[in-house]
Parts: C-alpha cells; sequence; structure tokens
C-alpha cells in the first residue's frame, strides 16, 4: 500500500495537478528560503493555517487534528510544491480539502455545532481592547457561520486573507468569472447576516 | 464589482487577529504532529502499523480510562496518536490535581507474530500512580489494564484491576517511542523521509485495526532502530513544561507580568533547553513589556529573533512593545 492510497481523493487529485496559471512570484513575497524545509513552512504558516481552517468553520475541540493533518500532508508533498503559486495559496488549498473533508465526517458525527466560547480567546495587552477584539471575532465567526460552504470559503480568502482572485479561483477549481459571481454573493449574504445580527443585538439590549 | 460593506469591513478589521492561535496553541500542535510524524517513522521503521494503530488505541484508552472516562469518545481513529499525546497529558494533569503522581506511563506491545496475533493479541499498558496524601481512589495502585482495540473502551482505573506487571522479553519499543517523542518535542527535527512511506497513522491505516492490512507483517526487533525503555520515574516533563508555560501566560492575561515573569524564570531554571524554550523566550518578551521593562524587553525581543529567526512567534515578539517608550 503506497503512502498516497491514503490521501483522500480530493487532496490527492489536486496535489497532482500541477498549479497552472501563475508565475513565480512567491518565495520572495512570502519571505520563505528557497529550499523549503518542513520546519520552514511549519513555522511561518501555522498561525494562517489555524487561523483558516478556524474560519472555514472548524471547531475548537476539533482544531488540533484538522490543523495536525493539513502539516502531515504538507509534509507529505513538500516535495512536489513548485512555488508556481504563493506558498500561502498552497497551503490554503490543501487546508480547504482537509476542511471539507472533516466537514462532512464531522457532520455525519454530530450535526451542525455551536461556537465554542473557549475558541474566542484573543491577545492583546488591554482588557478592554482583548475583550472587544473577542467580540468581534465572536461575531465575526457568528456571520460566517451563516453562510454556505461555497461562500463561506470565498469569502475567507478573499476578504480575511486578502487572496488574490486568480489564486482563489484556481484553489476553488471554478474560473475567474465564477469566482467572482460566488463572493459577491457571498458578500451580500454576509452583509445580510450583520443587519441581521444587528437587528437582534438592538432589540436585545433595548 | 461591488466592495464589502463599510459596516462589514470593519467587522472584519476589529477582528483581524483576534482568531491567531496562541503560544500554547501552537507548541501543543507541534509536539503531536513531531508524535505522530515519529511514529509513522517507526512504522516505516518495520513495525507493521496496525501493531503502531492498536496501541496507540491501547494507550488512548488507557489515559481515557485514568482521566476519568473524559474518553470523549469523538474521537475519530485518526486522531488516535494526537488524541493519545493529548490524553495522556490530560491525564497526567488532571491525576496530578487530584494528588496522584503519575510515575511513569508505559506500554508494551507485543510484536504482532501472526496474523492472528495482528488483530487477537491485546496491547498491554500498565500504568502506575502513586498515591499522595489527598489522594482518595488511588490506593498504591499499580493499575494494569487490558487494554482493548477500540478507544471507546476505556479501561477502569480501579484497584480491583491490578494485575501482574507484564514483563514481555520480546516488546516491541513503538509505543515507548510514542512516549518519549512527546518528550523530544520539538527539539528533534522531523524524520522527512520515513513519512513519505509511512501514510502512517492517517485514517485509513487507522482503519487497520479492525481489518489488518496487508502490510501488517510480523516486526522484527531488530528493525526498530533505538530501542529505548520506558522514560524514568517522574512526572512527564513535557506536561510540567506546559503547565508552567501556561501558568505564566494566564498570569500574564491577568495583567500580572511579574507573575508571570517568576513562573517563566522558574521554567528557565528547570527546563533550560526544554522543548517549549522558544514560547518561554516569546512570553518573556511580552512578559517585560508588560512590566514597562522596555529595554530589557527589547533587547530579550532581539535576542529572540536571532536565536529562532524562523519563529512564528516573532512577529508577536517584534510588536510588543509597539507603542510603548
Amino acid at each position: 500500500m503506497g503512502a498516497s492510497t491514503h490521501l483522500p481523493i480530493l487532496v490527492r487529485t489536486s496535489l497532482s495537478e500541477p498549479l497552472s496559471g501563475q508565475k513565480a512570484l512567491p518565495r520572495a513575497r512570502e519571505g520563505v528560503p528557497t529550499a523549503l524545509s518542513f520546519e520552514d513552512v511549519y513555522h511561518a504558516h501555522f498561525r494562517f493555517v489555524w487561523r483558516s481552517a478556524k474560519r472555514l468553520g472548524v471547531r475548537e475541540a476539533a482544531l488540533d487534528d484538522v490543523v495536525q493533518e493539513v502539516f502531515v500532508v504538507v509534509h507529505r508533498r513538500l516535495a512536489e510544491f513548485e512555488g508556481r503559486s504563493t506558498i500561502t495559496t498552497w497551503l490554503f488549498g490543501i487546508t480547504l480539502r482537509v476542511v471539507r473533508d472533516h466537514r462532512r465526517s464531522a457532520r455525519r458525527r454530530d450535526g451542525a455545532t455551536e461556537v465554542d466560547p473557549d475558541s474566542l480567546r484573543a491577545e492583546g495587552r488591554d482588557p478592554a481592547e482583548r475583550a472587544e477584539k473577542a467580540q468581534a471575532v465572536r461575531q465575526l465567526h457568528l456571520l460566517l457561520d451563516e453562510l454556505n460552504d461555497e461562500r463561506r470559503e470565498i469569502f475567507v480568502m478573499a476578504e480575511l486573507e486578502q487572496m488574490i482572485m486568480p489564486d482563489i479561483a484556481e484553489t476553488l477549481g471554478v474560473n475567474v468569472n465564477t469566482a467572482y459571481a460566488r463572493l459577491r454573493a457571498a458578500r451580500q449574504e454576509f452583509e445580510q447576516a450583520l443587519v441581521r445580527y444587528r437587528a437582534r443585538d438592538a432589540r436585545r439590549f433595548k | 464589482m461591488s466592495e464589502l460593506g463599510q459596516d462589514a469591513r470593519a467587522l472584519v478589521t476589529a477582528a483581524d487577529g483576534g482568531d491567531d492561535p496562541s503560544f500554547d496553541d501552537e507548541a501543543r500542535v507541534r509536539r503531536k504532529l513531531h508524535a505522530r510524524l515519529k511514529v509513522a517513522a517507526a512504522v516505516g521503521a518495520g513495525a507493521s502499523a496496525a501493531a503502531a494503530t492498536k496501541s496507540a488505541a491501547a494507550l488512548t484508552s488507557v489515559a481515557a480510562g485514568l482521566g476519568g472516562g473524559a474518553a470523549t469518545g469523538g474521537t475519530t481513529v485518526t486522531a488516535g496518536v494526537s488524541l493519545t499525546t493529548k490524553l495522556l497529558l490530560a491525564a497526567a494533569i488532571s491525576a496530578t490535581a487530584a494528588g496522584v503522581t503519575v510515575v511513569a506511563v508505559r506500554q508494551e506491545a507485543s510484536p504482532a507474530s501472526s496474523p492472528a496475533g495482528t488483530s487477537g493479541t491485546p496491547r498491554v499498558a500498565s500504568l502506575r500512580a502513586t498515591p499522595s496524601l489527598s489522594s482518595a481512589s488511588a490506593n498504591h495502585a499499580s493499575i494494569e489494564s487490558q487494554a482493548p482495540v477500540s478507544p471507546e473502551v476505556s479501561a477502569p482505573p480501579t484497584p480491583a484491576a491490578r494485575a501482574p506487571i507484564p514483563t514481555q522479553s520480546e516488546s516491541m519499543p513503538v509505543t515507548a517511542r510514542a512516549d518519549r517523542t512527546v518528550d523530544e518535542a520539538s527539539t528533534t527535527p522531523f524524520p522527512r523521509k520515513a513519512t513519505t512511506r509511512a501514510a502512517g497513522p492517517d485514517r485509513h491505516v487507522q482503519n487497520a485495526s479492525i481489518s489488518p492490512p496487508a502490510s501488517a507483517k510480523p516486526a522484527t526487533v531488530s528493525s526498530v532502530p533505538s530501542q529505548v525503555p520506558a522514560p524514568p520515574a517522574g512526572p512527564d516533563s513535557l506536561s510540567r513544561e506546559a503547565a508552567l508555560l501556561r501558568d505564566a501566560q494566564l498570569a500574564l492575561l491577568a495583567g500580572d507580568p511579574t507573575g508571570a515573569l517568576a513562573r517563566l524564570e522558574n521554567h528557565a531554571v528547570q527546563f533550560p533547553t526544554g522543548a517549549l524554550v522558544e514560547e518561554r523566550r516569546a512570553a518573556r518578551v511580552l512578559a517585560l513589556c508588560s512590566q514597562g521593562r522596555v529595554t530589557e524587553a527589547r533587547e530579550a525581543a532581539q535576542a529572540f529573533e536571532r536565536e529562532h529567526p524562523r519563529s512564528a512567534l516573532t512577529s508577536s515578539v517584534r510588536g510588543a512593545c509597539a507603542g510603548k517608550r
């Protein structure tokens, strides 16, 4: 049994296909040395992977395992990373697939889950500032929860991670026009959710 | 195309950075990953995947039992190894809290010497707890459990389960290795090559505990590189490290940088070359800033960047004293 047979199909196919269409600009941009070691990638991008998995809807209880899974795949596949896309795009692609895989099994197991308040700590020096940030994060995650998976994904990539559209389209395996349309819908839905949230909030505090 | 509205944009900005991982998160996942990649390496080194899987499951169930049945059964099998580490830590910590000192967690797995053995031989884990004054439950218990393969069944930590400690002369160190990795944590480089072969503890292999895959062939002791016995008696150093750092961080969050620094100092004395040195140094910078010792903090930050040039904590460290004069 070869190693690759154990990979989820999505990961396998996506990673065996060369990433196309992009020029090699990435490494300098990410400040990652040319010879990428696993440690380098882990150190430089742990936060990114963690945060992305969380924003894609992985609950705190499962976050460690999902992030770990991502890096296990990275570890296995790093040699195949050719620098044709940015390392973050590549990592996000892996994260996305692991998260999707996790989502499927998590839904089967326990259906929808609540936002875990423990996941919403925030760092900062001043308690007030911290509380404010934590509140913003909580709100953001609640709103993200209202988007369907497709829209959530593109929203996270475009609005939270500021990825560029061609990278997004490629990661999602759709053409750029489709991606734009999807993003537009995601933004709209997010904003509507925000309006609803504020309205509920206002009623509560009246 | 329309941009994101102002309110939504403001929210996104406000939340920015608020969902980043903490030091603890990074350190914890790194440890687990190390453990997992190591186990994978051990599997690649000749131990059968099934044996590793099952011993992980067995260890998990023991840890779960010790932890008071906190076996969050939702443990996907994938999580076998990582969960093991997690539960071990949790168990060690909760046991310590209850006044029980976990002297050693040791596990011996016999090699899968026959096809039947692969699925039939129970992995035996022995776990000794010495009671302290406050300990009500453990009574010089040598908790002995014939750990079943399934993680759902937890080994009851009752003295009734007492049985002679197994002496399996041909026991295979795969799981001892799993223990060890916890100790070695971040100081060891990831065994890169090994894991390419060892698709290792991912879920498909994990399923092997139910039906051993073709690759589950007898493992020879000689094929396992270093046969290291279980760690010497004493509380798991890594969990103590983690506990100290966690305390320091809590103190820092509670606005008590002095207390935080004291704990960090404590860590520095106890674990000068511990697995979490990097985290300690980063936390120290933050604590110094928050105490107002800006110059010292800056020096410490520079030293940190020199010594850990690729640390993911660099940006936190660098920005620690921002806005302070």
